[in-house]
């Protein structure tokens, strides 16, 4: 009895270690180690009465990784069907651009907030029709609509970055970027109720499985009587819904669109954060929550490098540092490594055994 | 009805995108009316300063009685610029005003304006020339200052705290040379006991700067920081709401480069302390120091713009009187 208990601990303690998530949290909590050394208050949480939430370097770090994790939850619904979504980081601009600008014109916030939605909706179905009924290919389709987006962006602003600060009535909109809920940062609750619906509507259907299907072969998932082309179009539209909501957590933290910057360079740190997540680029398996679990990792690397004092020259080689330790620490290789060197260790004294 | 017309221009601007590779023809005139002709290569569209700083040359030049032929790039791109250049050397026109987007890369087309006797004159941002061939080709350089802004935001700090002070420094991107200037005068006139506990990149992004400056402003509570130095404008508001949401509006000082309206506005709301001008209206001194050099005159090889510094009331000046272009 005691022995079987032992090997089932021993199994969940296996499994545990195999899993690209333990190997995540290790780098997350490694992550925060490193900043707690250098600066000894950095878990320390204190209570704003100014915002009316909870305060410290984890509180900011999470309300940024709000925006990666919209972007990255689309992102892995795209992978998975063996595509990308390069547009990710433009749609943003659109969306935020959209919004501030209808703010602007006197249009009601919420009138505003759909807007955002829908234009973003819009650009991922119109992804997802020249991917799935058109046959394009998804790298072509979607770096085209990242280059179309930040132009579309310029002229929703006329060039402008235009600004929604004054705005009045604007405070939904503030709320959901600024606002807390029980003292959490409200984008960071929104955002992982949407990585919840979105696990659920995945896990709980058969969604999930269709899109691995179409990952791993379209042909084979069509005789099998799914239709490839509707879940190809579904995910790139789920995924412009969501970098639409990102946009607005984006633009809305300041109330201002910046045209050029706002989502800038993102659509890399969505695919990096799926990547770290487990999802392989080449389609098939997701894991939604190894991609939100990235998310908050690439967030935490940004707040690191400011933590650390990293100079400005020098942050994008930090980032691409840590991400390559996180992925090495990933490899199956390394990752059997403890285990092929007690089999090792096994053989030699069996050997030593058998000599004796 | 005004959405309608910004759906009319999203699809225009999904046909521009796709047509954009149609630009950039139309042959120059000549001068047949005896008027001179000015070749323009600049930047293009870009947000406030640079169309405020594109429209004045562009008018200043016509009511100058030139003709100039306006030859903007796109998305920074030196290659178009180069291009312009290159067939403004080619068309023979009597001078060339050259608005950079890189300051270096100009030395062949420089040589070949050299050779072709035809002047150069560079705005707002100055380039880096190695060849001396080239340099001949430059006969002045007009533009504001940016060792001058960061000189200004130095001797605000240490005319407001004369006892010493902890802050911060926002920067631009690493490596432009609009970043090397602003911090160069900073370091140059900054006061032995203002301490800057941190420099830190924003990409002169609103977003970056608040985060950043959220950052900054948790890792340094300790040591009290009383002003953030931000390199520009955007960045200064992106600051201006963080230190507002640690609670402490007021209390930390926010110095910013550009003078753009928002900025003047958050300046009279009290966000924002210091606003350094980076004025972008010289079409007048550029086009005089043209016509004074064709005209046979000695031109200073460095032309610099005066700029404005502003706080809350002449901030509230500025804009009640409207004048501001940008």
């Amino acid at each position: 009895m005691a022995d079987k208990k032992q090997e089932e601990k021993t199994n969940v303690f296996k499994k545990l270690l195999s899993s690209n998530i333990t190997v995540e949290v290790i780098a997350l909590i490694l992550l925060i180690l490193l900043c707690t050394v250098f600066d000894h208050a950095f878990l320390a949480l204190s209570w704003n009465d100014n915002t009316g939430g909870l305060a410290g370097p984890i509180i900011t770090m999470l309300q940024e990784s709000a925006r990666y994790l919209m972007i990255a939850t689309g992102m892995t619904l795209v992978i998975s069907t063996a595509g990308i979504d390069l547009s990710v980081g433009s749609v943003m601009a659109v969306a935020g651009a959209a919004a501030m600008q209808a703010l602007t014109g006197g249009m009601n916030v919420w009138a505003a907030i759909l807007l955002a939605l829908v234009i973003g909706l819009a650009v991922g179905c119109i992804n997802g029709a020249l991917v799935a009924f058109l046959g394009l290919q998804p790298f072509i389709t979607t770096l085209i609509m990242m280059l179309a987006g930040r132009g579309l962006a310029k002229v929703i602003t006329s060039g402008e970055n235009t600004d929604a600060t004054s705005v009045a009535g604007s405070e939904p909109l503030k709320w959901m970027a600024n606002g807390f809920i029980l003292g959490i940062p409200a984008n960071f609750v929104i955002a992982v109720v949407i990585v919840i619906l979105v696990g659920l509507l995945c896990r709980k259907t058969a969604m999930g499985m269709f899109i691995e299907a179409v990952g791993i072969n379209p042909e084979a998932s069509r005789m099998t009587g799914i239709k490839p082309k509707q879940i190809l179009f579904l995910v790139y539209a789920i995924s412009g819904f969501l970098a639409a909501i990102a946009g607005l957590f984006a633009t809305a933290s300041v109330m201002r669109v910046d045209v050029v910057k706002t989502g800038q360079d993102l659509e890399m740190y969505a695919i990096l954060a799926v990547v770290i997540g487990g999802t392989s680029l080449l389609g098939g398996k997701f894991s939604l929550a190894g991609s939100a679990v990235g998310a908050v990792i690439i967030a935490m690397i940004r707040k690191t490098i400011i933590t650390l004092g990293i100079d400005s020259a020098a942050t994008p080689a930090f980032f691409a540092v840590v991400v390559i330790v996180i992925c090495v620490m990933q490899a199956p290789k390394v990752r059997n490594l403890s285990a092929e060197l007690k089999r090792k260790r096994a053989l030699k004294s069996s050997e030593k055994a058998v000599a004796a | 009805m005004k959405n309608w017309k910004k759906a009319v221009a999203l699809v225009a601007s999904a046909a521009a995108l796709v047509s954009v590779a149609a630009c950039g023809s139309g042959s120059s005139s000549s001068s047949d009316s005896g008027k001179k002709t000015v070749g323009f290569v600049a930047v293009g569209p870009e947000g406030g300063f640079r169309t405020a700083n594109e429209n004045d040359i562009k008018s200043a030049f016509k009511s100058a009685g030139f003709d100039l032929i306006y030859s903007p790039t796109q998305n920074n791109d030196q290659q178009k610029q180069i291009q312009a250049f290159n067939k403004f050397v080619n068309d023979e026109v009597d001078a060339i005003i050259l608005s950079s987007t890189e300051d270096s890369g100009w030395d062949e087309s420089l040589k070949k304006a050299a050779e072709a006797e035809i002047p150069v004159f560079t705005v707002d941002r100055n380039v880096d020339v190695k060849d001396s061939e080239a340099k001949k080709a430059i006969v002045s350089h007009i533009g504001p200052s940016n060792e001058w802004a960061g000189e200004q935001a130095a001797e605000f700090v240490n005319k407001n705290f004369p006892d010493g002070a902890n802050g911060f420094i926002l920067e631009g991107p690493a490596g432009l040379s609009v970043v090397k200037d602003r911090g160069a005068g900073w370091d140059a006139k900054v006061a032995k006991n203002v301490k800057v506990l941190e420099s830190q990149s924003a990409n002169w992004s609103t977003d970056e700067a608040k985060t950043v400056t959220a950052g900054l402003l948790d890792k340094y509570k300790s040591q009290n920081p009383q002003f953030i130095f931000a390199q520009n404008d955007e960045m200064g508001l992106g600051a201006a709401q963080a230190v507002d949401a640690a609670g402490l509006k007021g209390k930390v000082k926010i110095i910013t480069i550009d003078g753009t309206k928002n900025a003047l506005q958050a300046l009279v709301d009290g966000d924002l302390s210091y606003v350094i001008e980076y004025n972008p209206i010289f079409g007048k001194e550029t086009a005089q120091a043209v016509k004074d050099y064709l005209g046979g005159k000695d031109v200073k090889s460095d032309i610099q713009i005066e700029s404005k510094t502003f706080d809350a009331t002449s901030a509230k000046e500025a804009l009640d009187s409207n004048s501001r272009a940008y």
